[in-house]
């Protein structure tokens, strides 16, 4: 089966007033049809702007190298004018905060058929036709009226799942979440996370879904990547990389959560040290200046994203290997 | 979000301010300000004559001996453009403090005290504020009579609301901020934290618009002036000399060079005041989630 | 004697032109000496309003808050009676709780000039001291808010709070705004805090991973109302108010095992709008004859819980509420 979305070699690079940054990479990972796939990671990891960096939505005098194939396009090669037409109806995007990313003016049946008229070419009783089932797609109580209301009228949950039809409006195949659910009530989360799910199978449709959060990643993902100091450092199936991580950045990361079966005194394990910044990224492997199970090598050469038993691991020691 | 907070991340890590190459505008403005501030104090000897002098050739073009020109009434205009900013700057720097004195008290009592010493004091302010500045401005100058000091009381009355405002709602928001709540919680009487905490922060933002005021006052100055509200003849002020300048188009060297002396000082000022703007904005705490 | 009281507190918000909000409609909490209790709820709960009333930030409009026994009188403009001072608050945002213009050394010390406790000379030892305590080196009084991360600015704050030695800590949503390291170093740090100086924390959360592994005692709220509260791991495994179920099992779990969480129908209704009855019915899946008209009371249960069910009874057995909507 042909990957949905390949992304090869991705590196990001963004001006700064001390000279360029490299904010990705090289990064490489493969999305498959009707799949979800996971890129977590902590802040200033990389995980947005490399997603940021398939759409054209980088700030001015980025630069950008790789290849991402998708639907036999490089992404990266397009013109501004054809990535506009793909991203806006073959990819879908949903960001955090359903606040800034609805336009507050427009009414959200305005905003819903304005998308679909653009890109699919449909009239103005089709594409209100359209928007009513989007919103019900969505589970919107009374669509009909919804398509009137402003989004100031909904609450936060109704929003997302309102980011949500209007990214799915033209029948993407790809949808990218970006913390769809980080500002979100537990069981308001829950809906839309069930949604998700719902939907990437009803429609065949593939997720990208970009999160902090493991416990959100471990509901929804079939394929999980790591990302940390602008690159891959694991990834692999769900199960395997949660129950068994070898990479000791994932491991470390799994650690700080509370873990429902620990007993209740033992204190969480916090990672020590903080991220590097993109300046300021250490040499060799750049988790080995935290990393406690650093070796003289981890020090000097980057490990490279090698496969092995079934998913792909950046680390010269694997300590964890024979923990199965 | 996470691209501005990485270019935010960035500014802020390296701690130290653009260095003043990086900002033309802050430079040509403070240099523009400083020189005719450095005209105002040393006018008498930096003049070539006497600014009331008539003694010379009427309305002589620019040249050698008269570089601006001479006037109507065979004055040196060099002389006066140079006398005139003693009277344009340090009358606008006086009544620009007076102002702000006066509006942030008034901002600072209805802010602090709130309820309905609050409510009185905004709608004094709203009542200023619903009269066009320079129409207000005349109508006090013209009520209180001819003369320079009365056109800057004038302007000062139109002025003081905007700092009364600024600081009143400075007060109101660092008031409800959770460092000032923390530090009440800690047994700070609210007096104390007004003077430890919100008196400190109120002072940047006040010093911005003081000096962009300043542009204005200068300009309104030279507006009453023109109208002939503000400084009466023979005192070389711009306004009055543009004033002079409008009756007398065909020698232009008259109406010209004050003008450009007024365009010049409003507009370092202006500059002077945005570059202070951005200067306390970064430091302002950056606040937004860690996570991405 | 507990440390906290707090009594059928209510909290109003009048807003102009429109109706009063309740955003606490009677909520009764204790927190004894020593203990950490969970405060979770959802947004609209009223858990925020109830946190600033109960350290005198907000008056409540109606019920009692007590500090070791003490009545706790709202702010006003005069200094806060000293009596108070041991009863502290740590706030949500690091970013905004700290004074981005001073440096952290100068606001810890005016922490301690306002305590008027420490005399001047050993003013900058205290500081230190503080410092240590949350784990920063002294080298951090040097500086300004803006260079340190936010776990570090969270720490900072809570430095500032230790500074009136107190005996309780209100800490609202302190973790939300930090990510999964910082989290876990400042829970560490709060519970480590807490047996050591026997601090009782009123911890308000959203985060019931957090709160389950941290807190002694879990309390829920509901749109202005507290539906259950007892013993952590009591209340885990078998929750006894259909709410307290819809959260447990919402939250997802980093296990890999790929358990979608459960949603809760419907949307928490406007504070100034609350159903009739029990406010939860409209949501609730066990709702039956009294729900939509009478408002239960808080009911003790066994295992010093209580809940505010009407499929519980007074003194009844700590069954969940399927099994009790069953019998």
């Amino acid at each position: 089966m042909t990957a949905l979305l390949e992304v090869e070699g991705l590196r990001v690079r963004l001006p700064t007033p001390s000279g360029f940054a490299t904010i990705v990479d090289g990064v490489d990972y493969q999305v498959e049809p009707a799949q979800v796939f996971g890129v977590a990671g902590e802040s200033g990891s990389g995980k947005t702007i490399s997603m940021l960096a398939l759409l054209g939505l980088l700030p001015a005098g980025a630069v950008v190298e790789g290849r991402a194939a998708f639907g036999g396009k490089d992404l990266l090669r397009l013109s501004a004018r054809d990535l506009r037409a793909v991203s806006g109806r073959d990819i879908g995007m949903v960001f955090q905060d359903p606040m800034t990313s609805l336009h507050p003016m427009l009414s959200v049946g305005r905003q819903l058929t304005e998308h679909v008229r653009r890109h699919l070419g449909l009239g103005r009783s089709a594409a209100t036709q359209r928007a009513t089932d989007l919103l019900e797609q969505v589970r919107i109580p009374d669509p009909n009226s919804a398509l009137h209301a402003y989004p100031h009228q909904f609450s936060g949950g109704m929003r997302q799942r309102i980011a949500i039809a209007i990214a799915l409006a033209c029948g993407p195949r790809l949808l990218i979440a970006d913390e769809p659910t980080t500002a979100l009530d537990v069981t308001v989360q829950a809906g839309i996370l069930r949604l998700l799910d719902g939907l990437r199978r009803e429609h065949d449709l593939s997720v990208v879904l970009i999160t902090h959060d493991l416990a959100v990643m471990s509901s929804i993902a079939d394929r999980i990547s790591i990302f940390y100091a602008g690159r891959v450092v694991e990834s692999g199936p769900r199960d395997e990389l949660l129950q068994h991580p070898r990479h000791p950045y994932t491991r470390a990361l799994l650690d700080a959560l509370p873990h429902p079966e620990a007993a209740r005194d033992t204190p969480l394990v916090a990672i020590k040290g903080t991220p590097p910044s993109p300046q300021q990224i250490p040499a060799g492997c750049p988790y080995h200046p935290r990393c406690p199970y650093a070796i003289d090598v981890c020090a000097t050469d980057d490990p490279p994203l090698a496969p092995i038993d079934g998913r792909r691991l950046a680390c010269h020691v694997d300590p964890f290997a024979d923990l199965e | 979000m996470s691209t501005i907070a990485f270019r935010m991340r960035a500014r802020r890590r390296g701690g130290r301010l653009r260095p003043a190459w990086r900002q033309p505008l802050a430079v040509v403005g403070s240099v523009i300000a400083v020189a005719w501030l450095v005209v105002a104090i040393f006018a008498p000897l930096i003049a070539p004559y006497d600014p009331l002098a008539q003694n010379f050739a009427l309305s002589q073009a620019p040249s050698g001996a008269h570089l601006f020109g001479t006037d109507e009434l065979g004055r040196d205009v060099l002389s006066r453009v140079i006398f005139g900013s003693r009277v344009s700057v340090p009358i606008a720097l006086l009544l620009v403090t007076l102002a702000a004195l006066i509006g942030g008290l008034v901002g600072g009592v209805a802010g602090y005290f709130r309820g309905i010493v609050d409510g009185f004091s905004m709608r004094m302010v709203d009542l200023v504020f619903a009269f066009p500045p320079i129409i207000l401005a005349m109508v006090v100058a013209a009520v209180l009579g001819r003369g320079l000091q009365n056109a800057a009381l004038a302007i000062v009355v139109v002025a003081w609301p905007s700092y009364a405002r600024v600081v009143r709602g400075l007060v109101l928001s660092v008031g409800d901020s959770e460092y000032v709540e923390s530090a009440r919680l800690l047994g700070s009487s609210a007096r104390r934290t007004l003077f430890r905490d919100v008196l400190p922060n109120v002072a940047g933002p006040v010093l911005v618009l003081a000096t962009l005021d300043l542009a204005n006052a200068i300009l309104l100055l030279s507006g009453l002036s023109f109208l002939g509200l503000g400084a009466q003849p023979p005192q070389a002020e711009w306004g009055s000399m543009v004033a002079d300048g409008a009756q007398y188009f065909q020698w232009w060297w008259i109406g010209t060079f004050p003008g450009l002396a007024i365009f010049t000082a409003v507009l370092a000022f202006n500059f002077l005041g945005d570059s202070l703007r951005d200067l306390f904005d970064p430091q302002t705490a950056w606040g937004g989630d860690e996570r991405p | 004697m507990p440390a906290l009281e707090l009594h059928d507190v209510e909290v109003v918000y009048e807003r102009r032109g429109r109706e009063r909000v309740r955003a606490v409609a009677g909520a009764s909490l204790t927190v004894e000496r020593g203990q950490i209790v969970g405060l979770v709820g959802e947004s609209g709960c009223g858990k925020s309003s109830l946190a600033r009333a109960s350290v005198g930030l907000v008056r409540p409009s109606a019920g009692t808050v007590l500090f070791e026994g003490r009545d706790v009188t709202p702010l006003t403009r005069r200094a806060r009676p000293r009596d108070l001072v041991g009863l502290q608050m740590v706030f949500q945002n690091p970013y905004s709780s700290l004074n981005p213009r001073r440096k952290i050394g100068s606001q810890l010390a005016d922490a301690l000039d306002v305590l008027d406790v420490t005399p001047n000379r050993d003013r900058r030892a205290r500081v230190e001291e503080l410092l240590d305590l949350v784990g920063l080196p002294s080298t951090a009084a040097a500086r300004y808010p803006h260079q340190f991360s936010g776990g570090q600015r969270q720490r900072i704050a809570v430095a500032r709070a230790l500074a009136a030695d107190p005996s309780v800590l209100v800490l609202d949503e302190p973790l939300a705004s930090l990510d999964a390291s910082a989290q876990a170093q400042v829970a560490n740090l709060l519970v480590d805090l807490s047996r050591r100086l026997s601090l009782s924390l009123l911890l308000i959360s959203h985060d019931l991973a957090i709160v389950r592994h941290v807190a002694d005692v879990v309390s829920v709220m509901y749109l202005g109302v507290m539906v259950e509260t007892g013993p952590t791991q009591p209340l885990w495994s078998v929750p006894l108010h259909p709410y307290t179920e819809a959260l447990i099992a919402a939250v997802p779990r980093p296990d890999g095992s790929g358990f979608l969480p459960e949603a809760l129908p419907g949307e928490v209704p406007d504070p100034a709008l609350p159903p009739s009855g029990c406010r939860f019915h409209p949501r609730c899946p066990y709702a039956f004859d009294p729900c939509p008209t009478e408002e239960p009371a808080l009911l003790a249960v066994a295992g010093g819980r209580t809940v505010a069910c009407w499929l519980q009874e007074e003194d009844g057995p700590q069954v969940r509420p399927a099994e009790r909507a069953r019998s």
